[in-house]
């Protein structure tokens, strides 16, 4: 699991996909930072930069997935994987860690644009360490989206789509929270990515939600490796 | 060292293996001899853990591929029928994430400069797997299950697609790495499966329909010559002359190919040449002879021959 | 043949088990898993906190500042039964605000002995709370907080002790230790200098919003709890009491140590050769000018009429001048969105030792100031006029009449005059008179007080130079989510290419070595 965690990190960064992801995460969130916070000069507001970076996770992620397991499958390179002494499992996870690694130090090198909200004003350094971490697990929680999709396809685009797709109906769920039957938004709010985000806005660290993404990205994470057991057994 | 006991694999309604079960033992190198399609593929994915068998069981060196598949993955070397290789990797990286993979514990670099010596790789090593040659990649997945120095190799096809010189020396590689090693090597040219094999097994169509050693497949495949005759004339005449002809030990129609003539496959002792005594019985008759060509043994030939040898074989001892 | 079907058939029973239509069984185990887990979860949380709050909110709003606890040992010293009763008028476990409880305890524990906390259930005591009401011309309900000092007692209402934001109504910080601290100079000082804004003038508060004739006559408390005006909050918490009033009809306190002229719209009533009798208003402000120690602060913005008499007095006695009608703009150092009319200052005090200097000193350079609708200010030349300097000016990008120049946003002039008495002219003693100039009226709006921007600590700054009878400690109030920034709009264009350009392209130019060096390998 290790050895197919290192190559799958060192092929992030010898072939263009690599560079492309943190290149346009970078632009992305630079972006919609400066329009958040430089550009709203006094009414700054890096909460906003967070809402909208998650959005913008919807499609920064799946470019990070959408080859890790389909384009194996392609090529065939699959074979040599899944007839290593390496259980299907383990190779899932080293895939989806390296994706998560990846995803995890641009989080971090984005970050240094937090410097410069301390150079121009007084940011709440603890707030924006909570949202980070919430960033960071519903992060986790897109990429094994995105692995799932990756193991339905052959076509890194169909994976891709796909998983912005799903990524995106995640996300819009949270629109029904509006509604006023009680106990449909009751549901809502318990299965509502950004709902359950709420807390960390305010610099509070909620297991449940930690909880919550965690175990949805397990379940994610598993049907990819049943993909893989129901192929080998079709 | 090598154990097929049985196995079934179904896709929905398409039965690609109907129970096959066969034995190779240590140091042998078996050719695991079909023709396109008729499950060679399917019966290696299975045995290296690729796909799983619908019913069935594999063994490895006693240790059974379903129920402990990391421990006998561990004794597998296999180039799959395209080799499993990342294009944008260099040589030497890939040899060594394969290193990492199999959980190697002989001395890393050693051991990879060991296997590209062995398939002669190593003025390649810190190339681009992209931007070599069909034959070198072909080498690369060579090397990627020679890695960990396993007690079993499994080859899909390794020559397809080369060149008769890479064929060659892919053939010799085998044949050199058979020393050490318990293989398989799955191929649909006879030629290579006498050249390199000391066993073969035939599949078609999911089923086993030979398991000999080479000598009875030489054996099977010797003392004939056969020839396509193209020869105008009334077809009826032509098969009663033809049989008649001590010469030839057997003729058939093939068919009629253009307006006059009509194309017999003939058949002869090998130590004898047929083609004197036919042109002048034809010749004598008035029939004319347009053409004629020596012809191989397709594969179903061979399954047959081999089916009926064994069958002659085994009326012989019950008489 | 049999034998093999049956093994067959036992054989794909057993897959079957393991990974065939029982596996959908399996993947539907793992999502009820999951859901229960989930659940599970929630039902915990409801039971035991299973949330981890990292802010330090404690620390961040319940510490008292070194600037306080200087303050108070000092009074310690000087007069050791210096005492302080927090008086909260509910029960312990009523009190609705937390924080204020809070803080208190923390006043309580940091100065043990000297202040004191007590609660008293208004419902139950009817009598203190008629009592309490006379002595504070206030309603009071639970929802006050008592300070009682040697002299006075102050109600301060929970609502005072937290920042709203004047656009979104939301509140955005908590200003506690600035509402007690403040209390407690004030209750513990017998007579406290007093602010006058003048009314009678069409004078208002944040550009028309708030006219100053509807305050007259109100208590310093009162005004507070009127419409939570930052300047009338900044005031009160620097020691002043507050009073608004029409200099036609009431004469000045001889306590005023501050007269603010906001935004007139009509001219004062100078003195009239046909009504020799009457005392005018600019001669009752001379006379205080001359003779209260008192500070004058006007503030004129680019739709302030030409004042004749007022424009008169501010340029013959102190040298400052409006250009009535003549706007200042500046396209680069503004707030975005607002056409140049939003325009930033800095700090511009030219003479070291001066007392703009001193008022700027703790400021950096960096320190900026914004302004709204700001009129051209100008200094005279005279040279009777002595002392006049600028302490805000804006840009060199800045444009008035279409000409770019530095041009100053806040002036001010310093006269001192030699006291004259029995023996003569003393030499030694000096009286001393200021007058500031506000080249907008929205310079001290609540809404910029509460901005990211320096203009509240200029204020402070002033207040406290003005205020010569008593020291004042700055405390800053402490935001919830301060996110505010100080930047122009061309460091905010300069930086939004940085960020979202430079970043990712030296990422895809370490993409073309990376290929480079690999491309033909």
């Amino acid at each position: 699991m290790f050895a197919i965690y290192k190559r799958e990190l060192k092929a992030y960064f010898i072939s263009p996909i690599g560079y492309l992801f943190v290149g346009n995460f970078l632009a992305v969130s630079g972006l919609l930072f400066s329009i958040c916070t430089l550009q709203q000069q006094e009414s700054s507001s890096v909460s906003n930069y967070f809402r909208y970076l998650i959005y913008a996770f919807a499609i920064l992620l799946p470019l990070l997935t959408m080859k890790s397991l389909s384009e194996e499958r392609k090529t065939k390179s699959e074979q040599l994987l899944m007839t290593s002494p390496v259980s299907i499992s383990g190779m899932i996870m080293g895939k989806y860690f390296a994706s998560l690694t990846v995803f995890t130090a641009v989080l971090l090198c984005n970050s240094l644009n937090f410097l410069l909200l301390e150079k121009f004003g007084d940011p709440n350094g603890r707030l924006i360490i909570s949202n980070l971490i919430c960033l960071f697990f519903i992060g986790a929680l897109f990429l094994a989206v995105g692995m799932f999709f990756s193991s339905l396809t052959e076509d890194p685009l169909v994976s891709a789509i796909g998983s912005m797709d799903a990524i995106f109906v995640m996300l819009a769920v949270n629109f029904l929270s509006d509604i006023t039957i009680p106990w449909l938004k009751k549901i809502v709010d318990f299965i509502s990515v950004l709902s359950r985000y709420e807390p960390f806005t305010y610099g509070i660290l909620d297991i449940t939600s930690i909880i919550y993404y965690v175990s949805i990205a397990a379940v994610f994470i598993f049907f990819t490796v049943r993909v893989y057991e129901r192929r080998r057994w079709a | 060292m090598i154990e097929f006991k049985n196995v079934y694999k179904d896709y929905g309604q398409n039965h690609a293996l109907k129970g096959i079960s066969f034995k190779v033992e240590k140091g042998e190198i078996l050719g695991f001899l079909g023709p396109n399609g008729a499950g060679k593929s399917t019966a290696l994915n299975i045995l290296t853990g690729y796909l799983s068998a619908t019913a069935g069981e594999a063994f490895v060196d006693g240790i059974s591929i379903f129920e402990n598949p990391i421990a006998a993955k561990k004794l597998i070397g296999f180039l799959p029928e395209m080799p499993p290789l990342y294009p944008e990797m260099k040589v030497e990286e890939y040899l060594n994430f394969v290193y990492d993979l199999k959980g190697c514990t002989l001395s890393r670099k050693q051991h990879i400069n060991d296997v590209c010596g062995v398939v002669k790789l190593s003025h390649v090593k810190n190339r681009l797997i992209k931007n070599l040659s069909k034959g070198y990649k072909q080498r690369v997945g060579i090397a990627q299950a020679l890695i960990g120095n396993p007690k079993v190799l499994v080859f899909d096809e390794p020559t397809v697609g080369l060149d008769p010189k890479q064929i060659i020396e892919i053939r010799n590689l085998v044949k050199e790495l058979g020393k050490e090693h318990t293989i398989i090597l799955s191929t649909h040219i006879l030629p290579e499966v006498q050249q390199v094999c000391s066993r073969v097994v035939v599949i078609n169509e999911g089923l086993i329909v030979a398991d000999e050693s080479i000598e009875t497949l030489t054996e099977a495949l010797e003392g004939t010559r056969r020839h396509v005759a193209k020869i105008c004339g009334p077809e009826q005449d032509v098969i009663k002359l033809l049989r008649s002809l001590p010469a030839l030990k057997g003729a058939d129609i093939i068919g009629r190919q253009d307006a006059n003539s009509v194309s017999y496959l003939i058949e002869s002792d090998e130590k004898i040449d047929a083609r004197v005594p036919l042109f002048n019985a034809l010749a004598a008759k008035g029939y004319a002879l347009i053409g004629l060509e020596g012809v191989d043994m397709s594969l179903e030939d061979v399954f047959v021959r081999l089916v009926s040898n064994k069958e002659k074989k085994t009326e012989g001892r019950r008489r | 043949m049999n034998n093999i079907n049956n093994d067959k058939q036992r054989n794909a029973v057993t897959k079957k088990l393991k990974y065939g239509s029982l596996s959908m069984g399996f993947a539907v185990l793992v999502v009820v898993l999951c859901i229960a887990v989930n659940l599970a979860a929630s039902l915990l949380s409801a039971q035991w906190s299973l949330r981890v709050d990292i802010t330090d909110d404690k620390a961040r709003f319940y510490t008292i500042s070194d600037g306080t606890k200087k303050l108070f040992e000092e009074y310690f010293s000087e007069t050791p039964d210096w005492h302080i009763t927090i008086r909260f008028l509910a029960k312990e476990e009523k009190v609705s605000d937390n924080m204020v409880l809070e803080l208190a305890r923390s006043y309580q524990s940091t100065f043990d002995g000297h202040i004191d906390l007590e609660f008293m259930d208004i419902n139950t005591n009817i009598d203190k709370w008629e009592q309490y009401c006379e002595l504070t011309q206030i309603e009071l309900t639970s929802y006050h907080v008592l300070v009682e000092g040697k002299y006075h007692t102050r109600a301060i209402s929970f609502a005072n002790f937290y920042y709203t934001d004047s656009e979104s109504g939301e509140t955005v910080a908590f200003a506690g230790e600035k509402a007690y601290t403040a209390a407690m100079i004030k209750s513990g000082i017998k007579e406290n200098p007093v602010a006058v804004f003048t009314a009678g003038h069409g004078e208002s508060l944040d550009n028309g919003k708030y006219p100053l004739a509807s305050y007259v006559g109100l208590s310093s408390e009162q005004l507070s709890q009127a419409n939570k005006l930052s300047l009338f909050d900044t005031l009160n918490d620097m020691g002043f009491e507050v009073q608004v009033l029409d200099l036609n009809e009431s004469e000045l306190p001889e306590s005023t140590r501050l007269v603010f002229i906001s935004d007139p719209q009509r001219d004062f009533m100078d003195y009239d050769p046909d009504k020799p009798d009457v005392v005018s208003e600019l001669e009752m402000l001379k006379n205080a000018m001359d003779n209260y120690n008192v500070t004058l602060m006007v503030s004129v913005d680019d739709e302030t009429p030409e004042l004749e008499n007022l424009s008169r007095y501010l340029s013959l006695d102190y040298g400052l001048i409006y250009h009535s009608n003549v706007s200042v703009t500046d396209n680069d150092n503004s707030l975005k969105g607002s056409g140049g009319k939003e325009l930033l200052g800095a700090v511009a005090a030219k003479n070291s030792g001066s007392l703009g200097a001193q008022i700027v000193k703790g400021f950096g350079v960096d320190e900026r100031f914004v302004f709204n609708n700001a009129v051209k200010l100008s200094l005279s030349t005279d040279m009777s006029v002595q002392g006049e300097d600028m302490i805000v000016s804006t840009y060199s990008t800045a444009e008035a009449e279409g000409k770019k120049d530095v041009y100053p946003l806040v002036a001010y002039t310093l006269q001192a005059n030699a006291i004259e008495d029995d023996k003569g002219t003393d030499t030694e003693n000096k009286e001393y008179k200021t007058a500031y100039l506000f080249g907008s009226t929205e310079f001290l709006s609540s809404e910029y007080l509460n901005s990211r921007f320096s203009n509240r600590a200029l204020l402070e700054s002033i207040l406290r130079k003005a205020n010569t009878v008593q020291e004042y400690v700055a405390i800053n109030e402490v935001y919830f989510i301060d996110e505010g920034l100080d930047i122009t709009t061309g460091e905010a264009r300069g930086w939004t290419v940085a960020v979202t350009l430079v970043a990712p392209a030296a990422v895809f130019a370490v993409a073309l070595v990376v290929w480079a060096r690999r491309r033909h390998a």
